[in-house]
């Protein structure tokens, strides 16, 4: 019955080329029209001189002209009051109908009387047979779910023709109906406007039918609905305008009791939400969400019209809507189509079949047969090592802002090493200390398994992924950490090979980002020399992101830096403010000045070859005094491999593996000359095996590199000959390290469960506050004064914040004082001084390992003086020295003047992880697009020849 | 891949070459590396030299004379022959010491304790000292020591254990907790911790132990005091009874550290060589406790550069007494020198004579002086305080009285000595600003000597090394 139609057309140029050219082909489309509209009106937004020139030579009633700013809501709203039509057909610039669209269009309201509007099929403007939109509906929840939007249109949608709503493009409305439900409501903000008038009109008792048959190509210029994102900018804009229209909804269709549950539940839905996106890998809509979430909590006003107007025009109750909501299992249905993938370029892992397993075991076995002692012991000391906390609580506690466990009074940020320690001791709650045996007892293993994961990363062949398991496991800076007893270079060894697992791929998805930037924070948590490598290296595969590919996953590059950096920042800041920028290179831990190369030619030379240590894998002392220049010639094979990847048909990957590598060997060579950090009266250099750790992954990568691609395929057999020879001079050089705990060699021990005394330890195990004063007389004079909070130092307690700081300051003076006074028989208050402080116990320890005559006569007269001392009663002997108790009583000790800002810095750190976290958490759609991507990174020929 | 064969030789051309350039240049870059000098930057461990606070002056006084045995049924016990007057004094200003008494089983014998506090962070010097005028049937004469600070390690020179000597060693500790004292002799034997030579001595106490008890017959035992837990004061007491006629009595303190020189200042030879029974009146006694060395023995009058006897020289296997006589010394005042290459202990026995009515005394050697130290002479017979001045530059030397009462100021030159009467029972300041001179207390009177070292009040903590 429509007798006249009326097209409103809207025109906004926003200054884009093609909106003249899209304006053309549309007035041109309706001007062609079998059905002519019967009055044609053009609303421009905004001033364009050519598109008002168009629009002047079109066949229009009237041409409106409004403001830029005027959304498509507002511009049919303006233009549809002066219609007297019986029909209005929305148009905008970009909307070009197919020549029988008006005619089908109004042949079908003309039909059903009880229709409000009809839709046409959106096509693309350049290709009619993919549907850009044909029918809206939401569910249960009120997502906007397009029902057959980015389909290839093969007719399989012809059929349907009750929808809940439609895209608002190219809908033919009656008029009556229009005014009835009223126009298109402007807070949407350009989305769902067509779903909304769609359930309106059905909640006024009216029906919403789709014409497929008729034809509208669309532009997706953004006049109605949101345009087309192209750049992530207009990305974010989209997905901040579909959410506000969703959660405007949301408060426009609820119950009235319902509705302030629904407002105030905005911001902690957002907050949930924000989690969801992350688990789905979509952190870039995050700052979407929260934004309309904001908007739609301020928009009251808004929402009282869109209830206002949907009161007015209502007859039928909601539930008449609920057949045509889209249900769970259709969504599920809509979702498992697109599943199956038939382009997987990534195989089988293989990690059983290829003997993965097996290589995991034997350094299981190996392991336990070099390290049999450890199996039964609580606690391993020696070397670096010290217990841990006794209590998960205070070892979380040490890694936090706030009073250190050393120290008179010292305040500062905790190194990112006792949040590494927190977590290992975690494991094992009831005795953290054992968590650390554990860690010794499968760190071959686990090295062996992060050897061939990382192989997997160059090369397909098992033999090789075995190869470089084993060549990781009995690297022999790995080998000295572990008899040295070192906990930081081994973690930082265990850790380094799943960061470049997940680092190397970290461009491609966001859970290998995530995972990689977590194993970074870890891996500078225990070795901070190796972050200006790392560093370096990550500046270089941003580069090369942005170069190559464009700048695609450069925000997953960046991403990875960004955990490290939150961690980092308050002891870069504190030791900045302190002066003490090279402290931030120190080792965390224990700090102990064990055995390592020399910072000359000679110690550079043994550690190009892949030795931390001045005797070659403790082959010098396994020997005897023999000779050892032979012993780095069994690294040799694996230098040598790795030297000719270059030359192979994988070249780039040999290249990149020889600039880590070379990153490696150059922070060994720098951080062997580095000694910042204090143990006592001793400077302890930096443990340059984390350097070469770096550098032996370079090497193991470039010479599996060599051996996948260096070789023709016919030559299988020398390849695994090869590889039998590289693992078999690797071997031979692991003999002393794998045996030197049972010939006594190694530093390790099995205990002590405390460094203080058992009384002290026995006071301090449930109390940290218990304070000891550790008095050492020093063999090249003087005396090391030291204040130990709680049962016993612990690795987590160790910070560098104290063993770095080479300027005195006042805790350190008072400390000073209070010790000299001690020691000497000086008739001040010194007990009551050390009570004030809250130390309850002083512990004159003997000097290690031998004591010179002059250090046993300080010795001597400091224990007289102490024993003299009123208000200290001597405890007795111990094996770890001469221990006094305090017996006035002993002051509280001092509540930490932490500032503030610093209570922000653990839940910021452990938002960071929880976010790193979620975004490696793998769901199924993430694990198809590993599946479609190799498994190796980097250009990789197989054989041809 | 191409199948044309020049396209493929030349690709695998470049890359083989690229490569090749590639790893030579790693090679290169490595070894120039290791071969280059690199940075090094190694910091300084934090290390505050503290001084630590000040602590109290506790001077312990030797106590009065005991004689061993004047009960017969219990021959052991000791009894108080004649008690010790004090004379003590601090600096004009400043409070006066504490005196406080310690304890001890012998009944009526009293030794005392001085204790200077620090005031305004400084120490307070204190000087005392005390004599004792024994005139008893078993033990006649006079002695003098200075009341001496406490100390982990104590020398005692002097004594003998042979027939008619009567020696106890006296130790005290005026301390807080008790203190485990242990008692090397060395004797012909060399050094040997006897039987009972491990001592327990309760806080606040004094304890006297037989010398005989520790080791019989020795000629000329030195011992070496060894404390633990607590330092001690550690003296002498050593009497004669020549046939039944007692010969003197002395209080030895203590030396603190064998030093390679002793100089000993104030030896009061009274008896003219050639008197007596053939026997010198002065006896060195010297030990090297650890290396054999050779010493050479000097004794040059006071305020001369002359000579008393030819210079001796004696060799001291290690850890062996051995005395030599000086004969032949004129009555007068000398300073002993003995020098040897290796760190010595050492003293003088000086004798007024051989018969009835002798005392004698045991000289020690004076330790260096380098602040203003104070002296007090108890009272007695005339007192004197000899200055020596080893060094190669001249000293001004002001000695007043703390009271004020008098005051002296002399120039000792390099390598000599000078005498300056002082009045019993007064405490003498002596300073000699930065010179290290070494002085000593000489008392003679008829059948009286005495003699004491002044020790430097230079017992001001040293500042500490402390690394936090």
């Amino acid at each position: 019955m429509p007798g006249r139609v009326h097209a409103l057309l809207v025109v906004r140029p926003d200054g884009r080329a093609p909106a003249a050219f899209h304006l053309r082909r549309t007035l041109a489309a309706v001007a062609a029209q079998s059905r002519p509209v019967d009055a044609l009106t053009i609303v421009i937004c905004g001033d364009d001189l050519g598109i008002a020139e168009i629009a002047a030579a079109a066949p229009a009633e009237s041409v409106i002209t409004a403001p830029a700013r005027t959304r498509f809501a507002e511009a049919t709203a303006i233009a549809a009051r002066r219609v007297d039509a019986d029909a209005i057909w929305l148009l905008a610039q970009d909307t070009a109908p197919e020549r029988e669209a008006l005619s089908r269009l109004a042949g079908a309201l003309e039909l059903s009387p009880s229709v409000a509007f009809v839709a046409p099929k959106l096509v693309r403007w350049d290709d009619r047979s993919t549907i850009v939109s044909l029918g809206v509906s939401v569910t249960r929840l009120g997502r906007t779910v397009g029902l057959a939007d980015g389909e290839l249109d093969q007719g399989q949608h012809d059929a349907v023709e009750d929808v809940l709503g439609a895209d608002v493009r190219g809908i033919l409305i009656r008029s009556e109906n229009w005014r009835e439900i009223g126009e298109i409501d402007p807070a949407l903000a350009g989305a769902d406007e067509g779903l909304d008038l769609g359930v309106r009109a059905r909640l006024a008792g009216a029906r919403i039918a789709l014409v497929p048959r008729a034809l509208v190509a669309v532009a997706g210029d953004g006049v109605a609905e949101r345009a087309t994102p192209r750049t992530t900018g207009s990305r974010v804009q989209r997905a901040i305008a579909t959410r506000t229209a969703e959660l405007h909804r949301r408060l426009a269709y609820a119950n009235v009791v319902a509705l302030p549950f629904l407002w105030l539940a905005l911001l902690p839905l957002a907050a949930w939400q924000t989690l969801v996106l992350l688990v789905r890998k979509q952190p870039g809509l995050i700052p979407a969400e929260w934004a309309a979430s904001v908007l739609a909590l301020v928009r009251v006003g808004a929402v009282a019209r869109a209830r206002a107007r949907i009161r007015r025009a209502r007859r039928t109750g909601w539930s008449q809507l609920a057949p045509l909501r889209v249900s769970g299992s259709e969504l599920r249905s809509r979702w498992d189509a697109g599943e199956t993938d038939s382009d997987a370029l990534r195989g089988e892992l293989r990690f059983f079949s290829g003997g993965g397993a097996w290589l995991v075991l034997a350094a299981l076995v190996a392991s336990i047969a070099a390290f049999p002692a450890l199996l039964a012991a609580p606690v391993i000391g020696g070397g670096a090592l010290q217990p841990l906390r006794t209590v998960v609580a205070q070892l979380w506690g040490d890694a936090a802002y706030g009073r250190r466990a050393l120290g008179l009074d010292t305040i500062g940020p905790a190194d990112p090493f006792a949040a590494v320690i927190a977590v290992i001791g975690s494991a094992w709650p009831s005795e953290p200390s054992r968590a650390i045996v554990l860690l010794w007892v499968l760190a071959l293993p686990v090295a062996a398994l992060g050897g061939w994961f990382v192989a997997t990363r160059v090369t397909d062949r098992s033999v090789l992924r075995i190869t470089g398991g084993a060549a990781w496991a009995l690297a022999p800076t790995f080998l000295a950490a572990l008899v040295e007893g070192r906990p930081t270079a081994v973690i930082a060894h265990l850790l380094l090979p799943w960061l470049f697992y997940a680092g190397a791929v970290a461009h491609r998805s966001w859970v290998a980002a995530g995972a990689a930037s977590v194993l970074l924070v870890g891996v500078i948590a225990c070795a901070p020399s190796l972050a200006p490598a790392l560093v370096a290296l990550w500046v270089l595969a941003l580069l090369l992101a942005i170069v190559r590919q464009a700048g695609r996953g450069t925000a997953h590059l960046i991403w990875v830096m960004v955990p490290a950096l939150v961690f980092a920042a308050p002891l870069v800041l504190h030791q900045l403010l302190a002066g003490e920028p090279w402290g931030l290179l120190a080792d965390p831990g224990v700090p102990w000045a064990g055995p390592q190369v020399a910072a000359d030619a000679a110690g550079r030379a043994m550690l190009a070859a892949g030795f931390p240590t001045a005797d070659p894998g403790g082959w010098g002392a396994f020997l005897a005094g023999a000779p050892t220049w032979w012993v780095p010639l069994l690294a040799a094979p694996l230098a040598v491999l790795a030297l000719i990847s270059p030359l192979t048909q994988r070249w780039a990957a040999g290249v990149a593996c020889l600039v880590v590598a070379a990153a490696g060997i150059a922070t060994s060579f720098a951080a062997v000359g580095i000694a910042v950090a204090f143990a006592q009266s001793a400077v302890v250099p930096i443990w340059p095996g984390a350097g070469v750790s770096l550098a032996w992954l370079g090497a193991i990568g470039g010479a599996l590199v060599a051996l996948d691609s260096g070789l023709a395929p016919r030559l299988g057999a020398a390849r695994a000959v090869t590889a039998v020879v590289v693992l078999g001079a690797l071997a031979v050089l692991a003999v002393p390290a794998l045996t030197a705990t049972s010939r006594g060699a190694a530093f390790l021990t099995t205990g002590p469960a405390s460094t203080l005394p058992a009384y002290v330890a026995a006071e301090g195990r449930d109390d940290p506050n218990v304070g000891t004063m550790i008095l050492t007389p020093q063999s090249a004079g003087g005396v090391a004064a030291e204040v130990v909070w709680g049962g016993s130092e612990t690795i987590g307690g160790q910070a560098t914040i104290v063993s770095t700081r080479s300027e005195a300051d006042d805790g350190d003076v008072a400390l000073a004082h209070l010790a000299a006074d001690l020691v000497a028989e000086a008739a001040g208050p010194a007990v009551e001084d050390l009570a004030a402080q809250g130390v309850e116990f002083v512990l004159l320890a003997p000097t290690a390992p031998t004591e010179s005559d002059a250090t046993r006569g300080f010795r001597l007269a400091a224990q007289t003086s102490l024993d003299q001392r009123d208000g200290l009663d001597a405890v007795g002997e111990t094996t770890k020295g001469t221990l006094w108790r305090v017996t006035i009583p002993v002051a509280p000790r001092a509540e930490a003047s932490v500032p503030a800002w610093a209570g922000w810095i653990a839940p910021a750190q452990l938002a960071i992880i929880a976010i790193a976290l979620l975004l490696a958490v793998p769901t199924s759609s993430t694990r198809r697009a590993a599946q479609r991507t190799s498994r190796i990174v980097g250009p990789y020929w197989r054989e041809g020849r | 891949m191409s199948d044309r064969l020049p396209f493929r030789w030349a690709t695998t051309g470049t890359r083989v070459l690229a490569g090749t350039l590639v790893a030579a240049g790693f090679v290169v870059a490595t070894v120039t590396a290791v071969a280059l000098p690199w940075p090094t930057v190694t910091r300084e461990p934090v290390s505050i030299v503290a001084v630590p606070a000040p602590e109290a002056n506790v001077l312990a006084c030797d106590g009065a004379l005991l004689v061993q045995g004047r009960d017969a049924a219990a021959a052991g016990t000791l009894a108080a022959a004649a008690p010790q007057s004090t004379t003590s004094g601090v600096r004009a200003g400043a409070a006066a010491p504490t005196q406080s008494q310690l304890t001890t089983p012998v009944p009526d014998s009293v030794a005392a304790v001085f204790t200077a506090l620090p005031q305004g962070g400084e120490r307070t010097d204190v000087a005392a000292a005390g004599s004792a005028t024994a005139s008893a049937p078993d033990l006649v004469g006079f002695a003098a020591a200075a009341c001496r600070p406490p100390l982990m390690e104590s020398w005692l020179v002097g004594g003998s254990t042979s027939t008619g000597a009567s020696d106890l060693v006296i130790l005290a500790n005026p301390g807080a907790v008790a203190s485990t004292v242990q008692l090397t002799v060395f004797g012909t034997a060399g050094p040997t911790v006897p039987a009972g030579g491990d001592l327990v001595i309760a806080p606040n106490s004094q304890r006297a132990v037989p010398l005989s008890g520790l080791a019989l017959g020795e000629a000329s035992p030195v011992i070496r005091v060894t404390a633990t837990g607590a330092p001690v004061v550690a003296a002498l007491q050593t009497s004669l009874t020549r046939t039944l006629l007692p010969g003197g009595v002395d209080q030895v303190g203590a030396m603190i550290v064998p030093d390679p020189l002793l100089l000993i200042p104030g030896v009061t030879v009274t008896l003219p060589p050639g008197d007596g029974s053939g026997e010198s009146g002065t006896v060195v006694r010297l030990l090297s406790p650890s290396a054999d060395t050779t010493a050479t023995v000097t004794a040059t009058a006071v305020g001369t550069s002359s000579q008393g006897i030819e210079p001796l020289s004696v060799a001291l296997p290690a850890g062996l007494p051995v005395d030599l006589e000086l004969p032949g010394l004129a009555p007068g005042e000398y300073t002993v020198r003995v020098a040897a290459e290796a760190p010595l202990v050492g003293a003088v026995w000086e004798t007024t004579g051989f018969g009835e009515g002798s005392d004698f005394a045991w000289y020690m050697p004076a330790p260096a002086i380098a602040v203003p130290s104070l002296v007090a002479i108890p009272a007695g017979p005339a007192a004197a305080i000899i200055v020596a001045n080893p060094s190669d530059s001249d000293a001004q030397v002001t000695l007043e009285a703390v009271d004020g009462s008098s005051s002296s100021q002399i120039t000792v030159a390099a390598g000599r000595e000078a005498r300056l009467s002082v009045r019993p029972g007064t405490v003498y300041s002596l300073d000699a600003g930065a010179a290290p001179i070494r002085a000593s207390v000489t008392m003679s009177g008829d059948g009286a000597l005495a003699g004491y070292p002044v020790w430097s009040a230079d017992q001001a903590a040293k500042p500490i090394t402390v690394y936090p």
